[in-house]
């Protein structure tokens, strides 16, 4: 019955832990905290622009598919 | 004072909050996914502030064992919030004022106390510039208190989702003997449990703003200083996405009146709303597959929560091991 919330989240999910993955490498090789700010910034804009286009495009398949 | 009598009279509190509310029959309000529209008291609110409070007086903020300011935002804030939600429960309080005392609140806080000590979260590492701490405390508790709003439309997944997530703070507190965060997260992890039984399919009582709002502040709390922030932010990530596609989606924040319906019920079977400018929630995409009632959607809720929290687990128990936590 969830499979479009479910694969939402589950990839929302990996996508997140990918994302604090990379900034932790980054806090690590650069350790400036305004730069890190930046970074989390665009990793969580990126984020968000991707987790709401797969969202859109999923309801718009199962319009598509009645 | 002794923790397990301070959890013991904490528990007490919220429970004889919670016979109160049902016994009273006061600020009810209807289920509109029930045959007959049952009318429900909605001051679920009280039982967590009947918890948090008498835990903190029990306790004194000078024996919670974490950094003092820290201790004030983490116990404070629910009941500032909470309170607000009460009074948004009775009166609507306008969005904007929730929203920046979520914010304000926590940062007058720290900016009048001072004396910051550094955050940590697995996997991304320290953070210890004071102005790095501020935006860090007034990104997640302006998030998280309204994010766990947002999601309160059926029955139970609030009061659910906070006990799953109070499940890895709770293993590591135990593990390493660590004493404030067994009561940071027993905070949140006790009136959960009390609202659970009450607010669970089909709800006796609902949560209300004053519930979530203070469910919010303290898994807000947890995030910052518990030491697992990362980890409590991923068992949350369907409260993220959920907040995420209702603010996009409605372009801004907006009160739930104001809202398009992402969802509209025929028959009691829950449909998703495909009207163009239709707010995109959770909701919508658990119902977009195939319509159900509330209780068919409350499982699909648990469904995911319990998704995220067995890949949560198994991440913890990686870091643990190679004592990346």
């Amino acid at each position: 019955m969830v499979k479009s919330a479910l694969y939402l989240t589950v990839v929302s999910w990996a996508l997140l832990l990918i994302g604090m993955a990379i900034l932790g490498a980054i806090a690590r090789v650069l350790g400036n905290p305004w730069l890190l700010v930046a970074v989390g910034i665009i990793i969580v804009a990126a984020w968000s622009v991707f987790v709401y286009d797969m969202a859109r495009g999923l309801v718009t398949k199962r319009v598509r598919r009645r | 004072m002794e923790l397990p009598i301070v959890v013991a009279s904490s528990t007490l509190a919220s429970i004889i909050a919670a016979y109160v509310i049902l016994k009273c029959k006061c600020a009810l309000a209807p289920d509109v996914h029930k045959p007959n529209r049952p009318l429900i008291p909605k001051l679920g609110g009280l039982v967590i502030l009947a918890y948090v409070t008498v835990s903190l007086a029990l306790t004194g903020l000078g024996g919670l064992g974490i950094n003092p300011t820290y201790g004030i935002v983490f116990y404070t804030t629910p009941i500032v919030l909470g309170v607000i939600g009460l009074v948004d429960d009775f009166t609507n309080v306008h969005e904007l004022l929730r929203v920046g005392a979520s914010v304000l609140y926590p940062l007058a806080v720290l900016v009048i106390m001072g004396n910051f000590d550094y955050l940590y979260f697995p996997i991304i590492g320290h953070f210890s510039n004071p102005i790095v701490v501020a935006i860090l405390t007034i990104a997640v508790y302006g998030v998280f208190s309204n994010a766990i709003n947002m999601m309160d439309v059926v029955n139970g997944v609030v009061p659910y989702s906070m006990i799953l997530t109070s499940i890895i703070p709770l293993a590591y507190s135990i593990i390493t003997s660590n004493v404030a965060l067994l009561q940071m997260t027993l905070t949140l992890l006790v009136p959960s449990v009390v609202l659970f039984a009450l607010n669970k399919y089909p709800a006796k009582l609902f949560n209300g703003n004053g519930g979530t709002y203070a469910l919010g502040a303290l898994v807000s709390g947890l995030i910052l200083y518990s030491g697992l922030g990362t980890l409590i932010l991923l068992v949350m990530v369907p409260y993220v996405v959920n907040g995420l596609l209702i603010v996009v989606s409605s372009r801004g924040i907006k009160s739930r009146e104001k809202l398009k319906p992402s969802t509209y019920m025929n028959n009691y079977v829950i449909y998703p709303n495909l009207d163009e400018g239709s707010t995109l929630t959770l909701m919508k995409m658990i119902v977009i597959d195939e319509p159900g009632d509330e209780g068919k959607v409350v499982r699909g809720f648990y469904m995911l929560f319990n998704m995220v929290t067995a890949l949560t687990i198994l991440l913890f128990i990686v870091l643990y091991l190679f004592r990346w936590v």
